[in-house]
């Protein structure tokens, strides 16, 4: 019994090292990264200097009581530095939403259906436009928010705020986000539209 | 487009935020290793450079043989040939070489004759001995393929006795 007692100390010990922690989060880290640099390449630089923050302080890891939402966080941290690297780097890109929007309307005009126009890439290049303007405490959550493995409350633990904060932040987010589609997209079609149908 | 529609694709359009990119891919997941996705096409010129150079191996000539060792007669005629059946000459002697002239033309190489070629030289005779050809039971006449090679001429202060009747064997 006590042998075996040792084994599973020792595997314990093994199963929670930094390796582990990085093998069970990595999809999310990732996603997380992505959702802010909204690039693959970016994406996995910034995972793979998040894990070396990981690794550096594994001798903290037994303290850790969510490795989940600590690994969140030093993900979204890691993320949103080298986007502010990056947006100093590409200042003055700025992805025009107007035509954005005619592309999404002409696409849907042509008889696309609602999961082919959201799945294109006019659609997404206009959502990071608009998610883009929106204010930095919406923007956190709602980004955060697309990350399929995040629940509220993980949420509220990287970004420092309560789960009930995090869901009134996403609602306020998404419902400034859809009136601002709307102005786009239903203001874009009535502009078309001949004056006779009026 | 209508405000019902705009929910929608405000719905979907966030379930997609955060997938990759590429399609076909596992969400989260890269699609390949970065090396395997952008180095892969730096090691294209590898085998072609290694093709290229085996075939440059192949088609460069081997490099001749040394040339046989140079020949000397009297000034003012030319080398005397050797049939077959005698031994290869000896290199010439360091003395030799050194009184060879530099103009000289390199010495022929040996060269095998025909038997059409040999039958119509004219060699001198009682120096080297023609062999007739001979005619075989059937009336079929064989000229022996004979090889000729060239020998090193003694020195002209030198007389050769040993070859009676050579030319070499007069003193200037």
């Amino acid at each position: 019994m006590r042998m075996g007692a040792a084994a599973e100390l020792v595997i314990d010990e093994h199963a929670g090292g930094p390796e582990a922690v990085v093998e069970e989060h990595r999809r999310m880290a990732y996603r997380i990264a992505y959702s802010v640099l909204r690039n693959h390449h970016d994406a996995e630089d910034a995972m793979q200097e998040a894990f070396l923050r990981i690794w550096r302080a594994s001798a903290k890891l037994p303290q850790i009581a969510d490795r989940k939402a600590w690994v969140a966080r030093i993900a979204w941290n890691v993320a949103n530095d080298q986007w502010h690297k990056l947006s100093a780097c590409a200042a003055g890109v700025q992805a025009n939403v107007s035509e954005l929007a005619g592309a999404v309307t002409r696409r849907h005009d042509r008889g696309a259906n609602v999961e082919e126009v959201a799945a294109g890439a006019e659609l997404q290049r206009l959502l990071e436009a608009l998610i883009a303007g929106l204010p930095p405490k919406l923007r956190d959550v709602l980004v955060l928010s697309t990350v399929e493995e995040l629940e509220a409350a993980e949420i509220g633990r990287v970004l420092g705020v309560s789960s009930v904060t995090v869901r009134v932040r996403l609602f306020q987010a998404r419902r400034l986000l859809r009136a601002k589609m709307e102005r786009l997209l239903v203001h874009h079609k009535e502009t078309k539209a001949p004056r006779g149908t009026k | 487009m209508e405000r019902k529609t705009v929910s929608r694709l405000l719905d979907e359009g966030l379930k997609n935020y955060s997938r990759v990119e590429a399609p076909g891919v596992a969400p989260g997941m890269p699609a390949r290793p970065r090396h395997d996705r952008i180095n892969w096409w730096l090691w294209l010129p590898a085998p072609v450079a290694v093709a290229a150079v085996l075939t440059l191996l192949a088609v460069i000539p081997r490099r001749p043989e040394a040339p046989p060792p140079v020949q000397r007669g009297i000034a003012g005629t030319p080398p005397a040939p050797v049939f077959a059946g005698t031994q290869p000459s000896r290199p010439p002697s360091v003395a030799m070489r050194a009184r060879r002239p530099r103009s000289q033309a390199p010495a022929p190489s040996i060269h095998v004759l025909s038997p059409e070629e040999l039958a119509g030289m004219e060699l001198p005779a009682g120096l080297f001995p023609k062999q007739p050809p001979r005619p075989l039971a059937g009336g079929e006449i064989v000229i022996p393929e004979i090889t000729i090679r060239e020998v090193t001429i003694p020195d002209i202060e030198t007389r050769n006795t040993e070859r009676p009747g050579s030319a070499t064997t007069e003193t200037r």
